[in-house]
């Protein structure tokens, strides 16, 4: 019998190898004097770790039983819009003159953020 | 009884609706008001937090519509709304990556919100016709 991986542990794996790329690419960028296309190809890097994130993402959400479903729907429900909230806040701050403009590193935190405040909310919500 | 449940999720539609356009109302006024007027820095912040609690409450009224939602639509919703979150991930660190590297010029974050509902959308679509 063919053995198959579990959606789960690659999208750990992705994870993983994405967040070490994260962190060796920007000193990379950031630290060395490269010719541009070796720039462009390290800035694109990422992008192949995470569309592997996605793929593994997407199968492993039609695994999950009825409950982790509604938790995981109810984390995404608060997580998203809040972003969009956050941002849109940030985005009027900004044009009154109280902070300076958003930064990627920013959206990421702020995404990883709310992903944990709404998985605890739904948490406690479905205990 | 029939009757009464549709009667209910117009109330629900109509809501929604209302909520998104007091929700623009105020993001237009609050940025017409910023951009013509010179105020106090206590009244400037107030002016810029204006568009938030209808937001927040656009917010409530979204979640509450989710829970209420069916099986199949849950489904579909779920997909959607993960295909939407990692994908905005994926293009904040492409891009970022792409201005360290020089590529593109430095741009202002906050218009990434039309990213995140363009890829709600594709992702509706890609869910919707996979459970068709």
């Amino acid at each position: 019998m063919k053995k198959t991986f579990h959606p789960l542990l690659i999208f750990s794996l992705a994870m993983a190898i994405l967040l070490a790329s994260v962190f060796i690419i920007t000193w990379l960028l950031e630290t060395q004097q490269l010719s541009a296309p070796v720039r462009l190809a390290l800035a694109l890097v990422p992008v192949s770790a995470w569309t592997v994130c996605l793929v593994m993402e997407l199968r492993f959400l039609r695994r999950l039983d009825e409950l982790q479903r509604r938790i995981l729907l109810e984390t995404l429900a608060i997580a998203f819009p809040s972003l969009a909230v956050a941002i849109l806040g940030c985005e009027y701050l900004r044009k009154a003159g109280f902070i300076s403009s958003l930064k990627p590193d920013h959206v990421l935190i702020m995404m990883v953020v709310l992903l944990l405040v709404g998985y605890v909310i739904a948490r406690r919500r479905y205990r | 009884m029939e009757n009464c449940g549709h009667r209910g999720g117009m109330r629900a539609v109509m809501l929604m609706l209302s909520v998104s356009l007091l929700a623009g109302f105020t993001a237009v006024l609050s940025s017409w008001l910023l951009k013509h007027y010179q105020f106090g820095a206590p009244l400037r912040l107030a002016v810029a937090l204006l568009p938030v609690p209808p937001f927040i409450w656009l917010f409530v009224v979204l979640i509450r519509g989710v829970r209420a939602l069916d099986e199949m639509m849950q489904r579909i919703t779920l997909e959607a709304l993960a295909f939407s979150f990692v994908g905005t991930a994926l293009v904040v660190v492409t891009y970022g990556y792409l201005q360290r590297a020089g590529f593109v010029p430095q741009e202002n974050w906050s218009q990434v919100w039309p990213v995140m509902v363009g890829l709600y959308i594709i992702g509706y679509l890609i869910a919707w016709w996979r459970y068709k």
